[in-house]
């Protein structure tokens, strides 16, 4: 499969020039190589006017060396050896319009030398099989470990391979031993075509959010072929079919629900809602330091977060617990309901809260608090009577109807 | 008011205080509570072990009444630890009324209280007989600090019929104890006599136990009774609500242990006592010394007067005797006279003999006076020394975390008394802690609806405790209080369920 030229493309005739000019100072060791060693890539017309197109249309100063090698197309104009091939017509033209046909006629003389000897013509290269591959490998290694040079390695070898490639297998050689001679490539991706195409696309039109290792059993189980899911994921990508996130479902106005279901302690629900109604809740959060330097968790969280922690202090006593050490033991669910979670917080993340709390002049604030929600709900004022419900607005403050900043306004109009 | 003490269990010394609970003097945290009229929780706050509660009431209500808009603590009624005369003089300044009761140090009987009034019954028994009465009554205390201005309190004296306590004796008699044997008749009295047989000793003079409730109260007449009964209400009304709701929730628990070193205050009260003393006993020394040499210097010139006053006397005898020799007196006459004479200067010689022994006693006892009060200085200095040696870090705890959980463990009682008197049946009027947490500890199904949240309880054993249950659920749905996420809470109850599935089988028609 011949790789694409990049779309980033350079201007080939400097470089080309250059390669000449080395092709010419080295053509006596060139017609002295076997002619079986030059095989050369055939390439389409359609591929030819892409490779025409990259090339002319860029305007970048070509790269240096190693980028050129580096670039994919390079095989092109490389036989194994590293040696340059013949030019193509419409590259001749150009070197022709630039005065510089006597590179043509070097490169045509190198080409034609070994062309005239019958000792090779430019053909495909025939199809390696992976165990032909391995055996070159070992022979090259082999060779090369007898005192043969990398030159004299390739020149033996029946597989063509690239001189890098070379030193990168006895790299891998020295490191590995035995298992440095498998690549460890997969191959050539499957192409999906006739029926496991359109099953493809029917199950993946059908179920948008299904995922591709979903998709690759289903046809290992119906065609018994397998299919990676990166090439399942290219092929769903090229066709539009990329996997949809699934749907989740819609968030509850508020974050604060109880779970429904079965629960140990659900008498305790009273003591939570009298907390609600009583208005304790709300004055006890506004007691909760807003600022904290530097901020860190758990203090620091989110709202909901000191809410449940905060309902976890109030209700420790409640469930039993006397002190927030105790709550590394605790198993049952009764904390979690008042605390409107699933499982009940720990012992260090309650802790850390209380300590943050303490230090923040938190302990003078929940007096302060305690004395005025205390007094108020056994003593309450006759202008409180007049309102509908004294913590009417608190409680839309709890169900993030009203933002804190109202409930404070308020309560300071009043 | 009330003052209470929990125990801090640590390696280091920390501010101790009395455990009322326990009895003994431990490191510990002191509570401040303040409870209304009904007994529910107000305010609290938690200082260090040490302080004692008239130390820290002032501080307390201007704070309570600080953050409690619109309330002020006009009559404070607090136990007899708050009973000290400063203390009571104080809050009267500031236009509080005080109700508390006498320490038994403070009276002996009821001649220690003037202006008493006629007993009336307070109380009876289930036969209709009286058990407590009470009179209105006065007493005047003394001040220290202001001697020209005592503090005069009006009393509501209880007398406990059911409690007899031993007369106690009049100090002057006491000094002399009276013989154990003089209830007996001369002829029982011959103890040591063979065949004496002993009869059981008389019993003890008693008297109805006093409770002085007192106030600082100005009202005229008071109203003994009222005063009485506003006393006793304390105890169903911060006693029991401590007891049955704040220490099940954990009041005694502490939280937080992190300490920091601070004076040894106990060494240094103890330090400071014994410098005053060793400061007095210095003074006193040297006051014992001048009135010693005062003495001798006395006890030198009356035995001068006296002897030449007796050399005097003497010789006037001598020259008497002569004279009457002279006149040739008759032997008898003569010794009668003489005799006379002799006794008349003798008695005028034993007046200044009786000086001179009383300088000299007094010159011996400022002398001994001395020498113990230097002794006692030594001794002192020997107590400084050891209590340097002696001295332990104290350390004081911090009670922020601690006051935060107290906080809210009196939130939390304030909660559970607010839901028994709104949801509960009557009969839980005066339902503790313990009686209401079954029914908060019930197991159920949660449901969800857009504006309701259902709870199914699952029904008691006992039909009593379900009979409430029915009307608890019949009053949490009639009010449907919100839960924080805005929804109402509505309460049922499950239907029996059968233990066996062969019993449901068999249920179904």
């Amino acid at each position: 499969m011949m790789s694409r030229p990049s779309a980033r493309g350079f201007d080939p005739f400097s470089c080309r020039e250059r390669t000449a000019i080395r092709l010419a100072t080295s053509r006596k060791k060139l017609s002295e190589l076997p002619p079986d060693q030059f095989r050369f890539h055939q390439t389409s017309k359609s591929q030819a006017k892409e490779l025409k197109g990259a090339r002319f249309s860029a305007s970048r100063p070509p790269q240096n060396g190693s980028r050129l090698r580096k670039y994919p197309c390079h095989h092109r104009w490389h036989d194994h050896r590293g040696s340059r091939c013949p030019l193509h017509r419409m590259e001749e033209e150009v070197l022709q319009g630039r005065g510089m046909s006597w590179l043509i006629s070097i490169s045509f003389h190198n080409h034609s030398l070994s062309f005239a000897k019958g000792e090779g013509s430019p053909l495909m290269q025939a199809t390696v099989t992976p165990q032909q591959r391995q055996a070159a490998k070992r022979e090259i290694v082999r060779q090369m470990k007898q005192g043969a040079s990398t030159h004299e390695a390739l020149v033996c070898s029946t597989v063509p391979m690239h001189r890098t490639t070379v030193y990168r297998l006895l790299k891998r050689v020295q490191r590995e031993e035995e298992s440095g001679f498998a690549d460890g490539r997969h191959g050539h991706p499957v192409k999906l075509r006739g029926e496991v195409f359109t099953c493809l696309i029917e199950h993946c039109q059908a179920n948008p959010c299904v995922s591709s290792s979903t998709v690759q059993r289903l046809l290992q189980e119906r065609f018994g072929v397998s299919i990676s899911v990166s090439q399942l994921n290219r092929v769903r990508a090229r066709l539009g079919l990329t996997r949809k996130p699934v749907p989740r479902e819609k968030r509850p106005k508020t974050s604060f629900a109880i779970t429904p279901g079965y629960h140990e302690q659900a008498g305790g629900l009273l003591l939570l809602a009298a907390a609600t109604e009583t208005g304790l809740l709300i004055q006890l959060e506004q007691a909760l330091p807003t600022t904290l330097n530097p901020a860190c968790l758990p203090l620091a969280g989110s709202a909901v977060v000191r809410r449940r922690l905060l309902l976890t202090l109030l209700f420790l006593g409640a469930v039993g617990i006397p002190r927030t050490l105790d709550l590394r033991g605790y198993t049952a669910d009764g904390l979690a309901l008042l605390t409107v979670r699933t499982r009940a917080y720990g012992y260090r993340y309650t802790e850390a809260f209380l300590s943050q709390i303490a230090r923040t002049d938190g302990a003078e604030r929940f007096t302060e608090t305690l004395a005025n929600w205390a007094t108020q709900l056994w003593h309450p004022t006759e202008d409180t009577g007049e309102v509908e419900h004294p913590y009417a607005l608190t409680r839309l403050l709890w169900m993030d109807i009203a933002s804190r900043s109202t409930v404070r306004c308020s309560s300071h109009a009043d | 008011m009330d003052g209470h003490r929990k125990p801090v269990y640590s390696e280091v010394l920390l501010p101790r205080g009395l455990i009322g609970r326990l009895g003994v003097i431990l490191g510990c945290r002191a509570l401040l509570l303040l409870h209304d009229e009904h007994g529910h929780p107000l305010f609290v706050t938690t200082h260090r072990g040490d302080q004692h509660l008239t130390a820290g009431v002032p501080a307390f209500l201007t704070r309570y009444e600080q953050h409690a808009e619109h309330s002020q603590v006009a009559r404070m009624i607090v136990d007899r630890e708050g009973m000290a005369t400063e203390f009571l003089a104080s809050l009267h300044v500031e236009g509080r009324s005080v109700v508390t009761i006498l320490q038994t140090s403070q009276y002996r009987d009821l001649t220690s209280f003037s202006d008493v009034g006629i007993f009336v019954s307070l109380s009876t028994d289930t036969l209709g007989q009286v058990i407590r009465e009470v009179a209105p009554a006065r007493i005047t205390l003394s001040r220290e600090d202001h001697p020209d201005a005592p503090l005069h309190l009006q009393v509501a004296l209880i007398r406990d019929l059911r409690r007899l306590v031993p007369v106690q004796p009049d100090p002057e008699e006491a000094e002399v104890p009276p013989r154990w044997d003089r209830d007996l008749s001369p002829d029982e009295r011959t103890w040591w006599r063979e065949g004496w047989q002993a009869t059981a000793a008389p019993a003890k003079e008693t008297t109805a136990r006093l409770i002085p409730i007192v106030t600082t109260a100005k009202i005229e007449p008071i109203d003994a009774i009222e005063l009485a009964r506003t006393y006793i209400h304390r105890w169903p009304a911060q006693e029991n609500v401590i007891k049955d709701y704040l220490l099940p929730l954990g009041l005694d628990t502490n939280h937080g242990f992190s300490k920091v070193a601070v004076k040894n205050s106990e060494v240094a009260k103890r330090r400071t006592h014994l410098e005053q003393r060793r400061a007095r006993l210095i003074q006193w020394a040297q006051s014992a010394g001048k009135r010693k040499a005062q003495a001798s210097r006395r006890r030198e010139r009356l035995r001068k007067i006296f002897t030449s006053r007796s050399k005097e006397l003497y010789q006037d005898l001598w020259a008497y005797q002569r004279t009457l020799e002279e006149q040739e007196v008759a032997d008898h006459v003569l010794r009668r006279e003489v005799k006379e004479r002799k006794a008349v200067a003798d008695a005028e010689l034993e007046q200044l003999r009786s000086k001179e022994w009383r300088a000299y006693e007094q010159c011996n006892a400022e002398f001994r006076k001395q020498e113990r009060y230097c002794k006692e200085q030594r001794e002192v200095l020997r107590a400084l020394e050891d209590l340097k040696a002696q001295e332990k870090t104290m350390y004081e705890l911090d009670n922020r975390k601690d006051q935060v959980m107290t906080v809210c463990k009196v939130a939390l009682a304030n909660l559970a008394m607010w839901v028994r008197d709104h949801y509960f049946p009557p009969s839980y009027a005066q339902a503790t802690w313990k009686r209401l947490l079954p029914f908060f500890q019930l197991p159920g199904t949660i449901t969800h609806h857009a504006q309701m949240v259902q709870v199914d309880l699952r029904p008691f054993n006992g039909r009593a405790l379900n009979r409430d249950l029915a009307i608890l659920c019949e009053r949490v749905k009639q009010a449907s209080p919100h839960l924080p996420d805005g929804r109402r809470l509505s309460f049922t109850v499950q239907s029996s369920c059968c233990v066996f599935a062969a019993q449901k089988i068999s249920k179904i028609p």
